[in-house]
């Protein structure tokens, strides 16, 4: 309301009040004249200079009621401006952004810091709705907001969300809405104040990464301790337990509630864990070793474990505790056990043929009665064992390379596969009277290209095998088929056969099937050098066996198409 | 005439014991298992019992030792043990057996003709 409105309302009132008092007196005289007698013209007068003088009164009296009015509307007027201008300065130059929108998302101002958090500006604005800002993920959110206030479920919200900026980047702010309403409760528009929170939900999403490396890391490293096959006890700077992996407690057959968070110095614990483990675990020093037997209820033979210490250092170097590793050596020192077997064989096996070469030719040497027959047929035998002494030279020979890791040297040339059957079938047919041999190759001559001397050795090897693992004789059967790129070679007893666990272990070193017949030739190397050499040729070798049902042992040998050379 | 048991798995080794052994005075009987042993000294009566000590299939030397000595025909029996193998426990058992001499592979002839003639008190 202007000044001059004002003053129209003003004249309009002064008017109405005037004519209205002046007309009720007017009535009132004019009554009072048919009842009383015409007043005299000094009367008249007398009274016309009071009515005046009322008037008059009234008059200022209003006349300084508007004035003041007008005063305090002044000074209104003066107070709305000024809160105008606040705002408006604050709106300009607020550090966060600030706008102001319709219920159906268009933008009514933007300030410039607004304008800098989004990219656009506000003139730019004035052609977008709040929707096309929004992050799409975050559309739902925003209209619900909307939608609230316009069901009037509220007069403002705060939420966190993304905004699409110019450039494409999407940016997070924190929305805080206040709208305003006309009288019918109708919302007019909303002051949106936007704080930009990008650096605060990156630092966030950041967190949350390291957090989640952090897991992971854990994770891995737990999966890792629990992986490993060594045990692994860790005590801390108190000697309690506080970490037993699953690989410990398989080994040591409990579970880690039973020990975890206990001290190794409790007297209980000696019931739960090893004797000798736990004065280890109260005494070991660093780097110490150790090695304890366990028996445990499923096995006969004692477990052998190595436990070995060392000190956990924190970052910090300090001392955090122990770390014991518990390792099984069972399967070391079973071969340990077999290497000392085996030297015993060894030497054992280098007798039995040297008793016969240095028996006869002492019988020779000694005596004059014998006709040239025996004297033929005693060179042959300690011809014959000496050869067999040969060969159990050359096996340890071999194992002596394999063992460094050499492996074998192959000389290979092109070798009559059946030819070479047939020669160590004959020379090994002194061995036993009481077998029958058949041979049979398809097509009657294979050639493969090989290593003349180790191909004998692996026969030689495989067929005394089959005559001393069937004393009570039999018929040995050996056949060899040319299959395209290879030939197949089986040789089969009508032997005791092997068990099980004799079949799974035939090709391990110093493996011996049956210790307790140690009558039976051979040093437990056999089966592994012959492995060797096939596998050196390109070929593989696999046995088929039931105890007491005699064995066949199959091997591959790929042949040379002979255009290649 | 002394009879002599040449229990041994190995051909050759029983026919170099047969060879240095046979004589005009002794009667020289061989066996390649303990089973074979046992059932040849039911039929004769040996002097002197030479045995290996590992041979394939059923009995091993101590056990047809162990066997023939409960027999009362054998109780008193000389055995001799000629083995490859020369470990503590094998001469121990022996010992146990009562069976003092033991002569390892390869041997010296004159240590066997040593032994033998002891054994048959014919040195």
């Amino acid at each position: 309301m202007d000044t001059r409105s004002l003053w129209a309302l003003k004249r309009r009132w002064l008017k109405s009040h005037a004519s209205g008092r002046l007309r009720c007196n007017a009535r009132r005289g004019k009554s009072s004249a048919s009842i009383t007698r015409r007043p005299s013209g000094l009367e008249r007068s007398r009274v016309l200079q009071a009515l005046v003088a009322q008037r008059t009164r009234q008059l200022t009296e209003v006349n300084e009621r508007l004035k003041s009015s007008v005063i305090r509307c002044q000074r209104l007027d003066g107070r709305l401006r000024e809160s105008e201008e606040l705002f408006r300065s604050i709106f300009e130059h607020a550090a966060a952004g600030m706008n102001t929108i319709t219920l159906d998302g268009r933008y009514l101002q933007a300030n410039p810091a607004f304008c800098a958090f989004i990219g656009y500006s506000s003139e730019e604005l004035r052609h977008l709705t709040l929707f096309d800002l929004t992050h799409p993920e975050d559309l739902p959110a925003t209209r619900q907001r909307l939608n609230g206030i316009r069901a009037g479920c509220y007069e403002a919200y705060d939420y966190e969300k993304r905004f699409i900026r110019k450039d494409g980047r999407p940016v997070w702010g924190h929305v805080t809405s206040a709208w305003m309403f006309d009288e019918h409760r109708q919302p007019l528009y909303g002051i949106g104040l936007v704080q930009d929170i990008s650096d605060r939900k990156e630092a966030e999403a950041g967190l949350k990464r390291a957090l989640a490396s952090a897991r992971d890391a854990q994770a891995k490293i737990t999966c890792i301790l629990e992986s490993v096959a060594d045990g692994l006890i860790v005590t801390d700077v108190h000697r309690r337990i506080v970490l037993m992996n699953p690989s410990a407690e398989s080994l040591l057959q409990i579970s880690p509630e039973q020990v975890l968070n206990r001290s190794v110095a409790d007297p209980s614990i000696a019931s739960l864990l090893p004797a000798p483990l736990v004065e280890f675990l109260n005494c070991g020093e660093e780097g110490a070793l150790f090695e304890f037997e366990l028996h445990t209820g499923t096995s006969k033979t004692p477990q052998a474990l190595q436990a070995r210490r060392s000190v956990i250092q924190d970052q910090s170097q300090c001392h955090g505790g122990m770390i014991t590793t518990l390792r099984d050596v069972s399967r070391e020192r079973e071969i340990d056990a077999m290497k000392t077997e085996f030297i015993t064989t060894a030497a054992h096996e280098l007798r039995t043929p040297l008793t016969s070469i240095q028996g006869y030719s002492e019988v020779l040497l000694t005596r004059s009665d014998l006709e040239n027959a025996q004297h033929r047929s005693m060179l042959a035998i300690i011809h014959e064992q000496s050869e067999s002494l040969g060969r159990i030279v050359n096996d340890l020979l071999d194992l002596a390379r394999i063992e460094a890791g050499n492996g074998f040297v192959l000389q290979k040339s092109p070798c009559d596969l059946s030819q070479l059957i047939q020669e160590t079938m004959g020379q090994l047919s002194w061995m036993s009277q009481n077998h029958q041999f058949e041979i049979s190759v398809q097509p009657e001559s294979v050639t493969v290209l090989g290593d003349r001397a180790k191909l004998r050795q692996v026969l030689e090897n495989i067929f005394s095998n089959a005559i001393k693992y069937s004393p009570k004789g039999g018929t040995v059967r050996v056949a060899a088929t040319d299959r395209a790129d290879h030939v197949l070679v089986s040789i089969a007893d009508q032997g005791i056969g092997m068990s099980k666990d004799q079949l799974r272990r035939i090709f391990d070193k110093f493996y011996r099937a049956d210790t307790s017949n140690s009558a039976i030739e051979g040093v437990g190397l056999g089966m592994n050098i012959v492995q060797e050499i096939i596998r050196a040729h390109g070929g593989e070798i696999r046995v088929e066996s039931c105890l007491g049902q005699g064995a066949i042992v199959y091997f591959t040998l790929p042949t040379e198409p002979l255009t290649a050379e | 005439m002394k009879k002599i048991l040449i229990v041994d798995d190995q051909e050759i080794i029983r026919q170099l014991l047969e060879i240095s052994l046979r004589s005009n005075d002794r009667q020289v009987f061989l066996a390649e298992s303990g089973e074979r042993a046992v059932q040849l000294a039911m039929e004769h009566r040996f002097d002197l019992i030479i045995i290996d000590l590992m041979m394939p299939g059923g009995m091993d030397g101590f056990e047809t030792i162990e066997y023939l000595q409960q027999n009362s025909a054998y109780k008193l029996c000389p055995f001799m043990i000629l083995t490859a193998k020369d470990q503590q426990p094998e001469r121990d058992r022996a010992r146990d057996l009562g069976v003092l001499d033991y002569l390892v592979k390869p041997f010296k002839l004159d240590d066997l003709f040593a032994t033998v003639d002891n054994l048959l008190g014919t040195g």
